[in-house]
């Protein structure tokens, strides 16, 4: 992974447990073991979003974004849509530390799904995702945008 | 249109100032093709500037239908003001060659900014890119 050298142990174990990740590093690790504890923390984590009065666990990694609209919150899957009770700024807030970066008012996108990017006038960019979609970054949230990427 | 706020209004006032201040300065090298730049015009100047970037404030509100009419709607801003201030002001006569030219200079203020910020995104979206592309790399490796 770019230079650095892992050391990856595991071991399978017979009776049915729940998958466990330790990561040994140095209080002061590089940008590519943050980069790999980003990257596991995206796939530990799930979030509940709710379809026609049911519950869905979802995981964090097939989310595309998050969009407000009218006043609701919503994850935008491949192809699904669910509702969150929680606001816009309380996922800004609990997802501070994974590839999902707010891009408008109204936006956090998961910088994990974008395939590319494409300036637009007025300094804003376009953000096509990898099943097709675009997302439009305003300009005064380009800098958080970039920062995602090490840039 | 991303919504301005006061700063970047003032920021907006001081740039286009500032390109021209010194465009009108370099113009007046040649006294046929300008003359008078002196203090009372800077401040005129600023005056327009400034009325631009505060009709600029509310434009910014309005929800456009594509980019290009966001951007057509900014330099209708410029045009109002700098042809009211120029013709209120006796900065040009009312001429259609003399109108020209003052249109010349405010497009080309426009052009510039926007291509300032057109190549600042371009530059940021080629190292996104090129991260994506390193990233895509790594995995199928």
């Amino acid at each position: 992974m770019g230079g650095v050298f892992l050391k990856i142990k595991v071991e399978r174990v017979d009776d049915p447990c729940e998958t466990e990740i330790t990561v040994r590093c140095s209080k002061s690790s590089d940008q590519e073991t943050r980069a790999l504890l980003r990257q596991l923390s995206l796939y530990a984590g799930t979030v509940m979003g709710y379809r026609d009065g049911a519950s869905h666990k979802l995981a964090r990694q097939d989310i595309f974004y998050i969009e407000t609209v009218d006043e609701k919150t919503f994850f935008y899957l491949n192809s699904e849509v669910y509702e969150t009770p929680l606001r816009l700024y309380e996922w800004e807030e609990k997802l501070r530390d994974t590839p999902f970066v707010r891009i408008s008012k109204s936006t956090i996108l998961n910088t994990d799904k974008v395939s590319s990017v494409r300036p637009l006038l007025s300094g804003k960019l376009e953000a096509q995702l990898s099943n097709g979609e675009k997302q439009v970054v305003n300009r005064h949230y380009v800098r958080g945008f970039r920062e995602k990427f090490g840039i | 249109m991303d919504k301005l706020n006061l700063k970047e209004c003032v920021l907006i006032d001081c740039v286009s100032f500032t390109a021209v201040s010194v465009i009108l300065s370099l113009l007046s090298f040649n006294e046929d093709l300008m003359s008078g730049f002196d203090h009372t015009m800077a401040l005129e100047v600023f005056a327009c500037t400034t009325l631009i970037s505060i009709l600029m404030y509310p434009i910014s509100r309005i929800s456009f239908r594509s980019a290009v009419m966001a951007e057509a709607a900014k330099l209708l801003d410029v045009a109002v003001c700098v042809l009211g201030f120029g013709g209120s002001f006796g900065w040009f006569p009312w001429e259609g060659k003399y109108i020209f030219e003052a249109c010349l200079i405010f497009v080309a203020v426009f052009i510039i900014t926007s291509a300032v910020l057109f190549w600042q995104a371009s530059s940021i979206a080629n190292k996104i890119n090129r991260k994506i592309r390193e990233k895509e790399h790594e995995t199928h490796h």
